[in-house]
């Protein structure tokens, strides 16, 4: 039988490909698709788990993430076209505008 | 008239406010200050002719501030909060005239707050309070010499700001510790010295609250060896700043000691006296000899300011009758000659944009009545009769010898010190040859400025018994007490 | 009865005179010149006024035999310290005040007619009158302290008058030299008074209260106490090891020599002693450490003064050297005949500076004898004047100086310290030895220059003339006991003189053996130079005598040198390299740490992603453990 602990299972190992895509990946885009996927895997957890228990609530914080989810989607959409234009790149490592100069002067 | 130690505090800081929100032009500014200023003198010429000569805190005022945790704001004037307040009011309005050709607004506005916090911090008797004002009088005089200061200005104004605050902080820990060992011990906050006094702690604990406190003092006088921000920063800052680090805030330095660390810690302040009038000694002489061969006159008398207060560090350590009174009429004398000798090197520089002793030289050719006005006041530090000076060191000199004989002699050699630099000074600058093409003549408002502390140095000098017999009774303070504890 | 507040006036009519010509001359700066006229009418009549009081009050002393006592004002009135502006006239204070203020007024008057040229008229007056208040103060003191005010004083006015001209660098050096070793002695005064407060003071602090309590003193504490008072003498009159500035002073103008450097301000020493006599007759050892140092300094200064050439730096080293008998005297009881000393001594000392000046002048400001020689027919009455003062000094009656040097003399044998004895008649052959080196080089031998006179005052004239009187007569107020007289001098002063008793015999040898060491040493003198002004070799001793024995230089490399070295040394090592250097590694120490670790704010949000994956799965491994 499917049980809990496979939507378990199957919602870490989803959570963790989010999390290495995450840091690994360069491309903004394909992190920001990590960041879905990793708010994904918690609505499967949590939608499995409001089964599990018979008890609605988690069922009521997943829809509630997806809205989010979706919220932060266009926002993050938004910023990327605006990145873009601006710097006419999608490499992350390309932003590093808060990063500490380095001087040898006094203070 | 009970709140009158309030109106020195505050009037000048609130003035500072206004002044600052309100779009006024400089000359207001400098008007008002100047006004605000005159009007604090005249105060304190009032407070001064009621005090009344008892060794008991006069005109209190005490009302609680933030209860939860018993701080209050608590302030009181005894003997020696008294030399502070009239040498801070008499010293301000004078340094204003002869300052009254600059045009920065911002200049006045700072003097004006350290104005207030000096009264605050020599007023407290609350240690929140005291930490408060004493916060309060550093902060402007880092923007004063960030901003008005001359060369390497930027790196001494962080330098002494950072210098001092480290110690202050680890003062406030110690203060904390203490309202937490009161509260611990008598079951409510408190913060008035008053009360901590009551507190007793094991022989550890005592020595690292009694470092603390030192520590932080020991910045701000400058004892040795934590005096090394002291040339640089005279050579940076610009001369108002200076009067007021010199003339004031050093002696600040010596009152909290007096006020806070011999009130809280009594037997160690008395155990451990050998070791600091040995370091006062030793600094007298070390501060005196390093002054000889400076070539910049900032510099030099930087020096020679921390020679002179290492020595009143060695009277108050000395604990006697004498050496106390010495202390505290050196306070006010030196108060007075290094006020007036600042002054009359921020004239100096006013003429020829330099206080480097190769460019000077000759000044008598062009202007006698300037060269007679510095000869007198540099006399006035190396203690010639008939000057404050000479009763200050005759007093701390006996105190000395009272202590222990070979420290009298030590001691006497402060006769020897300061003159081996001041007439070495005078002989370069005043006399020499003629190295300048002009150097105008004093003008009236520079005159107005000094003539006053001229007269009072001479006053202390030739009638001593009158300015001390409101002093003597706070000065017995703690000579009786000693004495009474060791035996 | 007279009031005895004309003490006081005494002190502040010169006192206001200074300060009136001060201000006048400030005022001047900003407006225009007044005439020297307002300047002579303060600087000369404040000394008159003192003078005339000063003879008032003593005239009444005199003839009632009482003391005045002043008290101006409460100085210092702390518990068991109590120090009252007051002042006194008792004997001594008025043998003092006499020929102090006489002195003083004739030399003001010489210093009109000297200084009456000079741009600085008005800044003189002012100091010499304050110095002359200054004086007063510390001849008229009732208590150390004010004496030590007026001790500081005349320190202070001798430095601004000896740096007068003070274009040259020379001058300004001099006068520092002065206030120092002046300095270094009220460094050893203060101590001493420190000490004598603490042992007795709250009994009182004038001179009667101390005398009165001065046996409560543990001896070697009184010793202490009276060794260091005379630290502060060896200061100011110019004895070994502290004398070098004396020579140096003569830059100043003559006038300052004379008065301050001859007659007044270095006789203070002497005079201190004297006054502290219920001190030094106690501590015998003090007194004869005191007898030799005089003995030394008046040998020293008489061999260096026999190759000086500057003509005043030999009366410098002359008035070291008298100085020196001063102190041989009191320092072995004779305090009345110190005091006898000083004061023929300031007659004929001041005569001979004076003297000395007047031939500057003429000479257009030239000061070395050897330029100088056969004016005894261009300047007569200056060559007589001198010639009456040399006789003086030189110990040969019936002049004032025989009856003071030979009543030292005949104690110092008495008291039987022969080797003092010895030093002392020695010196007494050089002292006439060299002054007549200079009298006959000067006024005698050949000159090698023609000078071209200028013309002198009558006002010089008439002051040389009156101190040449006292120089003639002033022994006779204390005729010996020898010559048919009483010491009436002696007596008066009333100090607790140690008499010997000296055998009719012996008395007349010793005078023998005085006068014929003085005309010995005249003989040389007459001998060597009448003929040629060229000082005839002394073998080994030529080059140290001629450089004053090197003692300057030795001072200098001993002292001075290491002291500027050790400045350097605390400000450039200690200071900035040590102290400083060690809060700068705290400093920069704070910067390198950021160095090193602000690598990981590098901006990148997948590293930023990173670190807070690896913290939360901390966290909840943390949270999972426990």
């Amino acid at each position: 039988m499917i049980d809990v602990g496979h939507f378990f299972i199957l919602g870490i190992l989803l959570f963790s490909i989010g999390i290495v895509g995450m840091i690994s990946r360069r491309n903004i885009f394909v992190m920001y698709m990590s960041v879905e996927l990793m708010l994904n895997a918690i609505n499967l957890i949590l939608v499995a788990l409001s089964h599990h228990y018979e008890d609605l609530n988690a069922q009521v914080m997943a829809i509630m993430i997806i809205a989010i989810a979706a919220a932060e989607a266009s926002i993050f959409l938004a910023l990327f076209v605006m990145l873009f234009k601006n710097a006419r790149s999608l490499d992350a490592n390309f932003f590093t505008l808060l990063k500490q100069e380095k001087h040898h002067d006094e203070l | 008239m009970e709140n009158i130690l309030s109106l020195l505090i505050f009037i000048p800081i609130f003035s500072a406010i206004l002044l600052f929100l309100l779009p006024l032009n400089v000359k207001i500014t400098r008007y008002t200050s100047f006004i605000v200023t005159l009007f604090t003198t005249a105060l304190s010429l009032w407070m001064y002719t009621h005090f009344e000569a008892n060794s008991h805190m006069q005109f209190v005022e005490e009302y609680a501030w933030i209860k939860a945790y018993g701080i209050s704001y608590h302030i009181g004037i005894d003997g020696i909060s008294l030399i502070i307040i009239m040498m801070t009011n008499l010293i301000m309005p004078l340094l204003y005239l002869s300052f009254w050709h600059l045009d920065r607004k911002g200049y006045w506005l700072n003097l004006l707050i350290v104005h207030g916090g000096l009264s605050g911090a020599a007023l407290s008797l609350d240690l929140i309070l005291f930490y408060l004002f004493w916060e309060t009088m550093l902060l402007p005089v880092f923007f004063l010499i960030g901003l008005f200061g001359r060369e390497n200005k930027d790196f001494m104004s962080m330098k002494f700001t950072l210098y001092t605050i480290f110690g202050s902080l680890l003062m406030l820990l110690a203060i904390l510790y203490l309202g937490h060992e009161h509260h611990l011990q008598f079951s409510h906050w408190s913060f008035s010295i008053t009360d901590l006094h009551a507190l007793r702690f094991d022989v550890q604990t005592t020595f690292l609250l009694f470092a603390a406190f030192i520590f932080a003092f020991s910045i701000k006088i400058p004892l040795f060896p934590f005096h090394t921000w002291l040339p640089q920063t005279y050579k940076a800052a610009p001369i108002g700043a200076i009067v007021i680090m010199s003339a004031l805030m050093a002696k600040l330095g010596v009152y909290a000691i007096w006020r806070f660390v011999f009130t809280l810690f009594e037997e160690l302040s008395f155990e451990s006296s050998y070791f600091f009038v040995l370091l006062g000694l030793f600094g007298m002489i070390y501060f005196g000899v390093a002054a000889i061969k400076q070539r910049e006159l900032k510099k030099l008398f930087a020096y020679s300011s921390a020679s002179h207060l290492s020595f009143i560090v060695m009277g108050i350590f000395s604990f006697n009758y004498y050496a106390h009174l010495g202390a505290f009429y050196m306070i006010a004398s030196h108060a007075l000659s290094s006020a007036a000798l600042f002054m009359m090197l921020g004239m100096i520089y006013k003429r020829t944009q330099s206080l480097h002793i190769h460019t000077l030289g000759g000044i008598v050719h062009h202007a006698p009545v300037f060269s007679a006005f510095f000869a007198f006041f540099s006399l006035s530090i190396v203690g010639i009769p008939l000057t404050g000076g000479f009763v200050s060191e005759l007093l701390l000199i006996i105190g000395a010898f009272k202590y222990n004989i070979v420290f009298g002699f030590i001691s006497a050699t402060t006769l020897l010190i300061a003159i081996l630099f001041v007439f070495k000074l005078m002989q370069k600058i005043l006399y020499g040859e003629k190295r300048l093409e002009r150097f105008s003549e004093l003008r009236l408002y520079e005159l107005l400025s000094i003539v006053p502390l001229a007269l009072l140095i001479l006053a202390m000098g030739i009638f001593p018994s009158y300015f001390l017999d409101k002093i003597k009774p706070t000065a017995k303070l703690y000579t009786q007490e000693e004495t009474s504890n060791a035996q | 009865m007279m009031s005895s507040s004309l003490l006081g006036w005494i002190i502040a009519s010169v006192f206001f005179s200074s300060v009136f010509i001060m201000l006048i001359n400030l005022y001047s700066k900003y407006n225009d010149d007044i005439p020297q006229r307002v300047y002579t009418l303060l600087g000369l009549g404040g000394p008159f006024v003192s003078l005339f009081l000063s003879f008032l009050l003593i005239y009444e002393h005199l003839y009632k035999g009482i003391n005045f006592y002043y008290k101006a004002f409460i100085w210092l009135d702390l518990e068991g310290f109590r120090v009252d502006a007051s002042l006194i006239l008792d004997p001594l204070a008025a043998a003092m005040l006499s020929f102090v203020s006489l002195v003083g007024f004739i030399i003001h008057l010489y210093a009109h007619a000297y200084m009456k040229e000079d741009p600085s008229y008005a800044r003189f007056f002012a100091w010499f009158n304050l110095f002359m208040a200054s004086m007063f103060l510390l001849i008229l003191s009732d208590n150390p302290f004010m004496l030590f005010t007026g001790w500081e004083g005349v320190g202070l006015c001798s430095y601004l008058l000896i740096s007068f001209y003070f274009q040259s660098e020379e001058n300004i050096e001099a006068g520092n030299k002065a206030f120092i070793l002046n300095r270094i002695g009220d460094f050893g005064f203060i101590s001493g008074l420190a000490l004598l407060f603490l042992q007795v003071g709250n009994a009182g602090l004038d001179f009667a209260s101390l005398e009165a309590n001065i046996h409560l003193i543990p001896h070697s504490t009184l010793n202490l106490i009276a060794f260091l008072l005379f630290v502060g003498a060896m200061g100011k009159s110019a004895q070994i090891p502290l004398y070098v500035w004396l020579p140096d002073a003569m830059a100043g103008p003559t006038p300052v020599s004379a008065l301050i450097h001859a007659a007044t301000m270095v006789t203070a020493g002497v005079y201190m002693v004297a006054r502290f006599n219920f001190i030094y007759a106690i501590t015998e050892e003090v007194g004869l450490l005191i007898a030799y140092i005089g003995a030394l300094s008046a040998l020293l200064g008489a061999l260096i003064a026999m190759r000086q050439d500057d003509i005043k730096k030999i009366l410098a080293y002359s008035t070291m050297s008298q100085l020196g008998y001063m102190f041989m005297a009191v320092g072995l009881g004779a305090y009345s005949y110190g005091i006898f000393h000083v004061f023929t001594h300031a007659f004929f000392k001041a005569l001979l500076f004076m003297g000395a000046g007047a031939i500057i002048l003429a000479l257009h400001h030239e000061q070395n004898i050897k330029n100088m020689g056969a004016l005894k027919e261009k300047m007569p009455f200056v060559f007589v004047m001198m010639l009456i003062a040399t006789l003086s000094i030189s110990g040969l009656p019936p002049f004032s100086g025989f009856f003071s040097k030979d009543a030292i003399l005949n104690h110092l044998f008495a008291s039987g310290n022969y080797l003092i004895f010895a030093m002392a008649l020695f010196t007494a052959g050089l002292t006439s030895y060299y002054m007549f080196r200079l009298l006959v080089i000067v006024f005698i031998s050949p000159s090698s220059k023609d000078h071209q006179l200028l013309p002198q005052a009558k006002l010089i004239q008439f002051t040389l003339l009156v101190l040449s009187i006292g120089a003639l007569f002033a022994g006779f107020i204390n005729l010996p006991v020898f010559f048919g007289g009483d010491e009436e001098y002696s007596l008066w002063i009333n100090l607790p003189d140690i008499r010997f008793h000296l055998s009719h015999s012996n008395e007349l040898l010793l005078l023998i053996s005085n006068v014929a060491v003085s005309l010995a040493g005249i003989y040389f003198a007459l001998s060597h130079y009448m003929s040629s002004s060229k000082d005839p070799s002394l073998g080994v001793l030529d080059k140290p005598i001629e450089h004053k024995f090197y003692i300057d230089e030795i001072y200098y490399a001993i002292f001075v040198k290491p002291l500027a070295w050790l400045s350097v040394f605390i400000v450039r090592v200690i200071d900035e390299k040590i102290i400083d250097a060690f809060i700068h590694t705290v400093s920069s120490g704070y910067q390198r740490f950021s160095y090193y670790t602000d690598s990981v704010q590098n901006g990148n949000v997948r590293y930023y992603a990173l670190y807070m994956s690896v913290a939360i799965v901390c966290i909840f491994v943390y949270l999972g453990v426990s």
